[in-house]
Protein backbone atom coordinates (compact mmCIF):
# COMPACT_ATOMS: atom_id res chain seq x y z
CA UNK A 1 0.00 0.00 0.00
CA UNK A 2 1.62 3.58 -1.05
CA UNK A 3 1.51 6.49 0.87
CA UNK A 4 -0.77 9.39 -0.57
CA UNK A 5 -0.36 12.52 0.28
CA UNK A 6 -1.22 16.30 -0.88
CA UNK A 7 1.24 16.03 -4.24
CA UNK A 8 -0.79 12.91 -5.28
CA UNK A 9 -3.51 14.02 -8.55
CA UNK A 10 -7.13 12.79 -7.85
CA UNK A 11 -6.69 10.37 -11.02
CA UNK A 12 -4.06 8.78 -8.77
CA UNK A 13 -6.23 8.70 -5.63
CA UNK A 14 -9.26 7.57 -8.31
CA UNK A 15 -7.47 4.67 -9.94
CA UNK A 16 -5.66 3.58 -6.11
CA UNK A 17 -9.14 3.55 -4.56
CA UNK A 18 -10.32 1.45 -7.67
CA UNK A 19 -7.45 -1.14 -6.47
CA UNK A 20 -9.24 -1.29 -3.21
CA UNK A 21 -7.15 0.88 -1.74
CA UNK A 22 -7.95 2.42 1.59
CA UNK A 23 -5.56 4.93 1.97
CA UNK A 24 -5.62 6.52 -1.12
CA UNK A 25 -9.25 7.04 -0.31
CA UNK A 26 -8.86 8.32 2.95
CA UNK A 27 -6.43 11.25 1.17
CA UNK A 28 -9.43 11.71 -1.02
CA UNK A 29 -11.55 12.14 1.84
CA UNK A 30 -9.72 14.41 3.92
CA UNK A 31 -8.92 16.60 0.26
CA UNK A 32 -12.92 17.07 -0.42
CA UNK A 33 -15.04 16.37 2.55
CA UNK A 34 -14.84 20.30 3.88
CA UNK A 35 -15.65 20.97 0.45
CA UNK A 36 -18.39 18.74 -0.23
CA UNK A 37 -20.44 19.01 2.91
CA UNK A 38 -20.29 22.83 2.80
CA UNK A 39 -21.77 22.72 -1.22
CA UNK A 40 -24.73 19.91 0.33
CA UNK A 41 -25.14 22.00 3.50
CA UNK A 42 -26.01 25.25 1.75
CA UNK A 43 -27.96 23.85 -1.10
CA UNK A 44 -30.51 21.46 1.23
CA UNK A 45 -30.00 23.75 3.84
CA UNK A 46 -30.15 21.28 6.88
CA UNK A 47 -26.69 20.27 8.57
CA UNK A 48 -26.84 16.72 9.66
CA UNK A 49 -28.64 16.34 6.42
CA UNK A 50 -25.74 17.32 4.66
CA UNK A 51 -23.44 15.35 6.98
CA UNK A 52 -25.47 11.87 5.79
CA UNK A 53 -25.53 13.06 2.00
CA UNK A 54 -21.80 13.64 1.87
CA UNK A 55 -20.92 10.16 3.82
CA UNK A 56 -23.00 8.69 0.88
CA UNK A 57 -20.99 10.68 -1.91
CA UNK A 58 -17.83 9.28 -0.76
CA UNK A 59 -19.57 5.41 -0.42
CA UNK A 60 -20.66 6.05 -4.06
CA UNK A 61 -16.82 7.28 -5.11
CA UNK A 62 -15.52 4.42 -3.18
CA UNK A 63 -18.15 1.62 -4.71
CA UNK A 64 -17.32 3.48 -8.71
CA UNK A 65 -13.92 4.56 -8.50
CA UNK A 66 -13.00 1.35 -10.70
CA UNK A 67 -15.49 2.15 -13.03
CA UNK A 68 -14.11 5.66 -13.85
CA UNK A 69 -12.57 6.38 -16.51
CA UNK A 70 -10.17 8.85 -17.29
CA UNK A 71 -11.13 11.35 -20.63
CA UNK A 72 -9.03 14.39 -21.26
CA UNK A 73 -10.50 17.42 -19.95
CA UNK A 74 -12.54 15.74 -17.28
CA UNK A 75 -11.72 16.60 -14.07
CA UNK A 76 -12.17 14.32 -10.82
CA UNK A 77 -13.76 16.85 -8.49
CA UNK A 78 -16.35 17.30 -11.86
CA UNK A 79 -17.22 14.02 -11.61
CA UNK A 80 -17.67 14.29 -7.60
CA UNK A 81 -19.64 17.45 -7.59
CA UNK A 82 -22.09 15.48 -9.91
CA UNK A 83 -22.54 13.21 -7.73
CA UNK A 84 -22.75 15.43 -4.72
CA UNK A 85 -25.15 17.21 -6.56
CA UNK A 86 -27.56 14.53 -7.93
CA UNK A 87 -27.61 12.86 -3.85
CA UNK A 88 -28.69 16.35 -2.68
CA UNK A 89 -31.09 16.61 -5.46
CA UNK A 90 -32.56 13.27 -4.45
CA UNK A 91 -32.18 14.19 -0.86
CA UNK A 92 -34.15 17.48 -1.72
CA UNK A 93 -37.00 15.64 -3.46
CA UNK A 94 -37.30 13.16 -0.55
CA UNK A 95 -37.90 15.41 1.90
CA UNK A 96 -40.37 17.70 0.19
CA UNK A 97 -39.86 20.29 2.07
CA UNK A 98 -37.03 22.76 3.15
CA UNK A 99 -35.31 23.47 6.12
CA UNK A 100 -34.12 26.72 6.92
CA UNK A 101 -30.19 26.36 7.53
CA UNK A 102 -29.79 29.62 10.17
CA UNK A 103 -32.54 27.58 12.28
CA UNK A 104 -29.83 24.90 12.91
CA UNK A 105 -26.25 27.65 13.39
CA UNK A 106 -27.50 27.89 17.39
CA UNK A 107 -26.66 24.19 17.94
CA UNK A 108 -23.41 23.81 15.43
CA UNK A 109 -20.00 23.91 17.08
CA UNK A 110 -18.46 22.23 14.39
CA UNK A 111 -19.02 25.85 12.35
CA UNK A 112 -15.56 27.73 11.42
CA UNK A 113 -16.37 31.00 13.13
CA UNK A 114 -15.54 32.87 10.01
CA UNK A 115 -17.83 35.88 11.28
CA UNK A 116 -15.85 36.92 13.94
CA UNK A 117 -13.00 38.19 11.38
CA UNK A 118 -15.80 40.45 9.49
CA UNK A 119 -15.71 44.11 10.80
CA UNK A 120 -19.25 44.78 11.92
CA UNK A 121 -22.32 43.20 13.07
CA UNK A 122 -23.72 45.01 10.29
CA UNK A 123 -22.04 42.66 7.67
CA UNK A 124 -22.63 39.52 9.67
CA UNK A 125 -26.35 40.43 9.40
CA UNK A 126 -26.15 40.77 5.81
CA UNK A 127 -24.70 37.16 5.43
CA UNK A 128 -27.31 35.80 7.10
CA UNK A 129 -29.84 38.05 5.30
CA UNK A 130 -28.05 36.66 1.93
CA UNK A 131 -27.99 33.07 3.16
CA UNK A 132 -31.77 33.31 3.90
CA UNK A 133 -32.58 34.57 0.50
CA UNK A 134 -30.20 32.05 -1.19
CA UNK A 135 -32.13 29.37 0.20
CA UNK A 136 -35.37 30.21 -1.24
CA UNK A 137 -33.85 30.92 -4.62
CA UNK A 138 -34.54 28.14 -7.15
CA UNK A 139 -32.48 25.14 -7.12
CA UNK A 140 -30.47 25.07 -10.09
CA UNK A 141 -29.82 29.01 -9.60
CA UNK A 142 -28.32 27.98 -5.95
CA UNK A 143 -26.00 25.01 -7.14
CA UNK A 144 -24.50 27.33 -9.84
CA UNK A 145 -24.17 29.86 -8.22
CA UNK A 146 -22.54 27.88 -5.30
CA UNK A 147 -20.23 25.90 -7.83
CA UNK A 148 -18.53 28.99 -9.41
CA UNK A 149 -18.34 31.22 -5.96
CA UNK A 150 -17.60 28.73 -3.31
CA UNK A 151 -16.09 26.00 -5.06
CA UNK A 152 -14.72 27.67 -8.38
CA UNK A 153 -15.55 25.43 -10.88
CA UNK A 154 -15.63 26.69 -14.63
CA UNK A 155 -19.00 27.55 -16.69
CA UNK A 156 -18.40 24.13 -18.70
CA UNK A 157 -17.60 21.76 -15.76
CA UNK A 158 -20.86 23.34 -14.28
CA UNK A 159 -22.86 21.95 -17.27
CA UNK A 160 -21.52 19.15 -16.70
CA UNK A 161 -22.31 18.78 -13.10
CA UNK A 162 -25.67 19.80 -13.74
CA UNK A 163 -26.36 18.49 -16.54
CA UNK A 164 -27.32 22.07 -18.93
CA UNK A 165 -25.98 23.81 -21.58
CA UNK A 166 -23.07 26.52 -21.02
CA UNK A 167 -25.64 29.24 -21.88
CA UNK A 168 -27.84 28.01 -19.41
CA UNK A 169 -25.48 28.35 -16.66
CA UNK A 170 -24.28 31.76 -18.01
CA UNK A 171 -28.14 32.53 -17.49
CA UNK A 172 -28.63 30.38 -14.05
CA UNK A 173 -25.79 32.13 -12.27
CA UNK A 174 -26.90 35.73 -13.78
CA UNK A 175 -30.37 35.20 -12.34
CA UNK A 176 -29.36 34.17 -8.81
CA UNK A 177 -26.87 36.90 -8.32
CA UNK A 178 -29.14 39.86 -10.22
CA UNK A 179 -31.97 38.32 -7.33
CA UNK A 180 -29.22 38.17 -4.33
CA UNK A 181 -28.11 42.04 -5.51
CA UNK A 182 -32.10 43.19 -5.31
CA UNK A 183 -31.90 41.81 -1.92
CA UNK A 184 -28.94 43.38 -0.44
CA UNK A 185 -30.07 46.82 -1.90
CA UNK A 186 -33.12 46.54 -0.07
CA UNK A 187 -31.34 45.67 2.43
CA UNK A 188 -29.49 48.50 2.27
CA UNK A 189 -32.56 50.56 2.56
CA UNK A 190 -34.24 48.86 4.74
CA UNK B 1 -24.36 47.72 -27.41
CA UNK B 2 -27.28 48.79 -24.91
CA UNK B 3 -27.03 48.94 -21.20
CA UNK B 4 -29.59 46.02 -21.12
CA UNK B 5 -27.32 43.69 -23.48
CA UNK B 6 -23.91 44.99 -21.18
CA UNK B 7 -25.72 44.22 -18.00
CA UNK B 8 -27.08 40.88 -19.05
CA UNK B 9 -23.38 39.52 -19.54
CA UNK B 10 -21.97 41.75 -16.51
CA UNK B 11 -22.30 37.92 -14.33
CA UNK B 12 -20.31 36.10 -17.43
CA UNK B 13 -17.63 38.85 -17.53
CA UNK B 14 -17.35 38.75 -13.70
CA UNK B 15 -16.29 35.39 -14.03
CA UNK B 16 -14.00 35.73 -17.15
CA UNK B 17 -16.39 33.60 -18.82
CA UNK B 18 -16.41 35.83 -22.19
CA UNK B 19 -15.13 35.41 -25.28
CA UNK B 20 -12.58 37.84 -25.47
CA UNK B 21 -14.40 40.26 -28.36
CA UNK B 22 -17.50 40.08 -25.93
CA UNK B 23 -15.31 40.91 -22.95
CA UNK B 24 -13.55 43.66 -24.87
CA UNK B 25 -16.71 44.94 -25.34
CA UNK B 26 -18.36 44.89 -22.12
CA UNK B 27 -14.93 47.09 -20.71
CA UNK B 28 -14.81 49.25 -23.16
CA UNK B 29 -18.54 50.14 -22.16
CA UNK B 30 -18.08 50.11 -18.58
CA UNK B 31 -15.38 52.71 -18.76
CA UNK B 32 -17.85 55.05 -19.80
CA UNK B 33 -21.18 53.74 -18.60
CA UNK B 34 -21.70 54.67 -14.50
CA UNK B 35 -24.62 52.77 -14.06
CA UNK B 36 -23.21 49.33 -15.53
CA UNK B 37 -20.45 49.95 -13.62
CA UNK B 38 -22.52 50.40 -10.67
CA UNK B 39 -24.47 47.45 -11.48
CA UNK B 40 -21.12 45.34 -11.73
CA UNK B 41 -20.08 46.59 -8.13
CA UNK B 42 -23.54 45.04 -6.71
CA UNK B 43 -23.02 41.75 -8.15
CA UNK B 44 -19.89 41.76 -6.67
CA UNK B 45 -21.01 42.48 -3.42
CA UNK B 46 -22.56 39.41 -4.11
CA UNK B 47 -19.60 37.45 -4.49
CA UNK B 48 -18.07 39.12 -1.37
CA UNK B 49 -20.91 38.84 0.59
CA UNK B 50 -21.14 34.84 -0.21
CA UNK B 51 -17.25 34.65 0.24
CA UNK B 52 -17.73 35.65 3.83
CA UNK B 53 -20.21 33.24 4.40
CA UNK B 54 -19.28 31.04 7.43
CA UNK B 55 -17.55 28.01 6.40
CA UNK B 56 -18.34 24.71 8.08
CA UNK B 57 -16.27 21.73 9.06
CA UNK B 58 -17.73 18.30 8.96
CA UNK B 59 -17.80 16.81 12.56
CA UNK B 60 -15.35 15.50 13.79
CA UNK B 61 -16.20 12.15 13.56
CA UNK B 62 -17.08 12.00 10.28
CA UNK B 63 -14.19 10.25 8.93
CA UNK B 64 -13.63 7.79 11.68
CA UNK B 65 -17.21 6.74 10.39
CA UNK B 66 -16.73 6.84 6.96
CA UNK B 67 -13.88 4.56 7.13
CA UNK B 68 -16.27 2.58 8.90
CA UNK B 69 -18.88 2.26 6.34
CA UNK B 70 -16.24 1.41 3.29
CA UNK B 71 -14.88 -1.95 5.88
CA UNK B 72 -18.31 -3.04 6.16
CA UNK B 73 -18.57 -2.50 2.49
CA UNK B 74 -15.58 -3.77 1.34
CA UNK B 75 -16.08 -6.58 3.83
CA UNK B 76 -19.69 -7.45 2.29
CA UNK B 77 -18.21 -7.38 -1.19
CA UNK B 78 -15.68 -10.09 0.06
CA UNK B 79 -18.69 -12.35 1.45
CA UNK B 80 -19.72 -11.99 -1.57
CA UNK B 81 -16.70 -13.14 -3.13
CA UNK B 82 -16.90 -15.94 -1.07
CA UNK B 83 -20.14 -17.15 -1.46
CA UNK B 84 -19.75 -16.42 -5.13
CA UNK B 85 -16.33 -18.60 -5.00
CA UNK B 86 -18.18 -21.39 -3.25
CA UNK B 87 -21.77 -21.66 -5.17
CA UNK B 88 -20.55 -20.89 -8.70
CA UNK B 89 -19.12 -24.19 -9.62
CA UNK B 90 -22.54 -26.11 -7.85
CA UNK B 91 -24.54 -23.65 -10.14
CA UNK B 92 -22.46 -24.22 -12.87
CA UNK B 93 -22.91 -27.78 -12.81
CA UNK B 94 -26.78 -27.66 -12.31
CA UNK B 95 -27.18 -25.79 -15.04
CA UNK B 96 -25.15 -28.11 -17.49
CA UNK B 97 -26.98 -30.92 -16.47
CA UNK B 98 -30.55 -29.36 -16.67
CA UNK B 99 -29.00 -28.13 -20.53
CA UNK B 100 -27.98 -31.82 -20.89
CA UNK B 101 -31.80 -32.96 -20.01
CA UNK B 102 -32.94 -31.00 -22.00
CA UNK B 103 -31.49 -31.64 -24.92
CA UNK B 104 -31.63 -35.39 -24.60
CA UNK B 105 -35.77 -34.43 -24.59
CA UNK B 106 -36.65 -34.74 -28.35
CA UNK B 107 -39.42 -32.79 -29.54
CA UNK B 108 -42.49 -34.71 -31.26
CA UNK B 109 -44.64 -33.30 -34.33
CA UNK B 110 -47.92 -33.64 -34.36
CA UNK B 111 -50.46 -34.31 -36.94
CA UNK B 112 -53.38 -32.01 -37.92
CA UNK B 113 -55.32 -35.15 -37.06
CA UNK B 114 -54.78 -35.04 -33.44
CA UNK B 115 -56.47 -31.72 -33.06
CA UNK B 116 -59.88 -33.18 -34.75
CA UNK B 117 -61.67 -33.44 -31.57
CA UNK B 118 -62.85 -30.25 -31.37
CA UNK B 119 -67.17 -30.09 -30.64
CA UNK B 120 -69.32 -29.69 -33.68
CA UNK B 121 -69.85 -25.90 -34.85
CA UNK B 122 -67.10 -24.84 -32.70
CA UNK B 123 -64.62 -22.77 -34.65
CA UNK B 124 -61.70 -25.13 -34.56
CA UNK B 125 -64.58 -27.79 -35.85
CA UNK B 126 -65.56 -25.15 -39.25
CA UNK B 127 -61.43 -25.03 -39.50
CA UNK B 128 -60.14 -27.96 -39.98
CA UNK B 129 -63.35 -29.11 -41.75
CA UNK B 130 -62.58 -26.05 -44.47
CA UNK B 131 -58.62 -27.79 -44.53
CA UNK B 132 -60.12 -31.29 -45.14
CA UNK B 133 -62.00 -29.87 -47.87
CA UNK B 134 -59.45 -28.67 -49.64
CA UNK B 135 -57.69 -31.62 -49.59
Amino acid sequence: MKNFSTVNSDVELIKAIGDGDHKAFECLADRYKNALYNFVCRYIGDMSAAQEVTQEVFLKIYKAASKFKVIENAKVSTWIFKIAYNLSMNELKRRKRYLRLLNDHAGEKEMVDRTQALESIENRELIEAVLSELSLIPENQRAALLLRVKQGLSYREISEVLNVSISSVEMLIFRARSHLKQHINREHKG
Amino acid sequence: MKCRNIQEKLSAYLDKELNPDQFENVTQHLLHCPECSSALEGLQKVDTVLDNAPLYNVPAKFSEKLIQEIDITSSSTENLNIINLIFAPVTKFFLNFFTLIESLKSFKTATLDEFSDFPPCSMGYIYFSLIDQKK
